[in-house]
């Protein structure tokens, strides 16, 4: 696996490349990982991005990793949104979480749209919506983490 | 019988022609029936099968005695002349032929040829369209016959100010004279749902919400789903709350549709769990959940199951993915359910949670997740899965086509991760001919994601 990894990404697969940089850290070459993972996050490749948010955290570095996460929200990861939060409630950081909140506008969460909602209602017949895509389910969670940004600002 | 019925029918007895007539139509639908124990040549099965005409001769004789009865002024036999003529049973297609025999027999004052000539003004069916024309005879209908049908109809052209003037106080009149509660309420959500949808009129939540309302006192719980929904979308979820949970409290409705009721339970379940219009509470979220799935709501399961997931009860969680999975997929609703179980399934086994690892069976839960094309978080793995050879032999075509899925789904969370891998492979030629044009036209999304 080594080999082939090393081959694509050599051959500008960042996926590989990501890969590799996680293979690296399994067999404990940490500083080579770590690298690999940079280069693949500045190509804005989200689950690398959230890989080094984590790493990054993991070290006591919550401005790099905040970033990070900020970064791989507006992919509308919810992890990274979840984890952005926590880190900006820990660190009394108001204005960052501002910037999240409107992140999260910026996506698709009206689960509750009346044409979108509505017309899926009509759609099937009776009062079944499909927020069960991933999309709509992220939707949801989106809305929580929302509600929860809001209700830290309020204090 | 057959004799007698001719002998009196030549001689002017509308009664013999009419049962002439079904005596024949009779025949048309049983000529071709086997009797027991009898068979039939595979070309005599085809030249006879059902279309849902029966025996064509049998039915011309039919229309015969039709028409005779129909000149002879009998308007039962007139309208069933115009039927025929409309849908080609027995006698070459006229639908202008037949619309002629309708409007005679409505013009005798027969309630179903009414209707049948204002819809047939209405929709330009064997005439050009005329919505004041057709107005008219819905007016005919409701008015001489107190007909709910024309009321509704009558009300919408109200409302819409088709064939008539515009007059929602006229509408509102009309509706108050639909005395029987369950069409009233049938027609007052359908009304909604114009409101709602911008059918022929310019949408209007704030009316679509007076109606549901109307429809949903009339105990149409439907209707109370739709005010809800109509709540929920102004943000006002106590005011939503209160009418879902007129949905759930009705011990009637669990029993005629509890899959309505449990959706309920579901849309309650989620205002708590977001903490929308208050204090997230997941415990009354889990609790409403519950209450879904113990209807029997496949949905209110995977609820329970992700909520358990979530907390690390895999065990509860598993069992609960599982029984999801197996649901019969008879539509979309059901499709997308055993998807997202089964990708869930499959996670537990790619990463030993509750199961032991098993890259092979994870990769056969992800591959059956994926077949549904909204659940782009499957396809991402799949496309992975099969690009590293991970749980299945390395297959880069394979890998391929799964990631060009989700190029169509600019929502994924999957969307630039692929793009970028996309672009990879085009520009490579990695299970796929190499195409740096498409590569390029990729890239030029990707830029537009990045922005």
């Amino acid at each position: 696996m080594e080999e082939f990894l090393l081959k694509a990404s050599n051959a500008g697969d960042i996926e590989a490349t990501f890969e590799l940089g996680k293979l690296y850290f399994e067999h404990e070459k940490i500083k080579e990982g770590e690298k690999l993972i940079e280069q693949v996050a500045e190509k804005n490749y989200t689950a690398a991005i959230i890989e080094l948010a984590k790493l990054k955290q993991s070290t006591g570095n919550f401005e790099t990793a905040l970033e990070l996460f900020k970064k791989a929200s507006r992919a509308g990861n919810i992890s990274a949104l979840e984890n952005a939060v926590n880190i900006c409630e820990e660190k009394n950081d108001l204005a960052t979480l501002k910037e999240i909140a409107e992140i999260i506008q910026s996506h698709y969460n009206d689960i509750y749209d009346t044409t979108d909602f509505l017309q899926r209602m009509w759609y099937f017949g009776s009062s079944r919506t499909t927020e069960y895509l991933p999309e709509y389910a992220r939707a949801i969670e989106r809305r929580r983490i929302f509600n929860r940004i809001q209700k830290i600002l309020s204090k | 019988m057959e004799k007698e019925l001719i002998e009196r029918a030549k001689v002017g007895e509308v009664s013999a022609m009419k049962e002439l007539a079904l005596f024949y139509e009779q025949q048309a639908k049983h000529f071709r029936e086997p009797a027991v124990g009898e068979s039939m040549s595979i070309e005599e099965f085809f030249e006879h099968m059902d279309d849902g005409t029966g025996d064509k001769e049998f039915n011309q004789k039919a229309y015969h005695w039709h028409l005779q009865a129909a000149l002879k002024n009998d308007v039962e036999s007139m309208i069933e002349v115009g039927r025929r003529l409309y849908d080609g049973i027995g006698v070459e297609q006229d639908q202008e032929a037949a619309f002629e025999w309708y409007l005679k027999a409505a013009e005798l004052n027969n309630l179903r040829a009414i209707k049948i000539v204002a819809h047939s003004y209405n929709y330009g069916n064997g005439v050009e369209s005329r919505p004041e024309k057709s107005f008219e005879w819905y007016m005919k209908a409701a008015q001489d016959f107190s007909d709910f049908d024309a009321m509704e109809n009558i009300i919408e052209f109200y409302l819409r100010g088709r064939g008539v003037e515009q007059n929602p106080e006229k509408a509102q009149e009309w509706f108050e004279k639909i005395t029987d509660e369950e069409k009233a309420s049938e027609v007052a959500y359908k009304l909604g749902i114009m409101y709602a949808q911008a059918q022929g009129v310019k949408a209007d939540n704030s009316e679509a919400l007076k109606w549901f309302t109307r429809s949903a006192d009339l105990k149409n719980i439907e209707a109370l789903m739709k005010i809800a929904g109509l709540k929920c979308q102004a943000g006002e979820f106590f005011s939503a709350l209160k009418y879902f949970k007129k949905v759930t409290n009705n011990k009637e409705a669990a029993e005629m549709d509890s899959d309505t009721v449990a959706e309920a339970h579901v849309q309650i379940g989620n205002i708590y769990y977001t903490g929308d219009g208050g204090e997230q509470n997941e415990e009354a979220a889990f609790a409403e959940y519950i209450k879904a799935a113990k209807l029997g709501y496949v949905k209110g399961k995977v609820h329970v199951a992700k909520m358990l997931y979530d907390k690390k009860d895999f065990r509860k969680a598993a069992n609960l993915f599982y029984s999801a999975s197996q649901t019969p997929e008879g539509d979309f609703f059901h499709r997308q359910i055993n998807s997202v179980s089964q990708e869930y399934i499959g996670r537990m086994f790619e990463r030993g949670e509750h199961v032991e690892k098993n890259l092979q069976t994870a990769f056969k839960w992800y591959e059956a997740a994926a077949k549904d094309p909204r659940n782009t978080d499957a396809i991402f793995k799949v496309a992975k899965m099969h690009y590293f050879g991970i749980g299945t032999p390395q297959d880069f075509p394979k890998s391929f086509s799964y990631y060009e899925q989700i190029k169509h789904s600019p929502r994924s969370e999957y969307y630039s991760d692929a793009l970028q891998k996309l672009i990879y492979m085009y520009e490579n030629g990695v299970g796929t001919e190499k195409n740096l044009d498409a590569a390029k036209e990729l890239q030029e999304k990707l830029m537009e994601v990045l922005k």
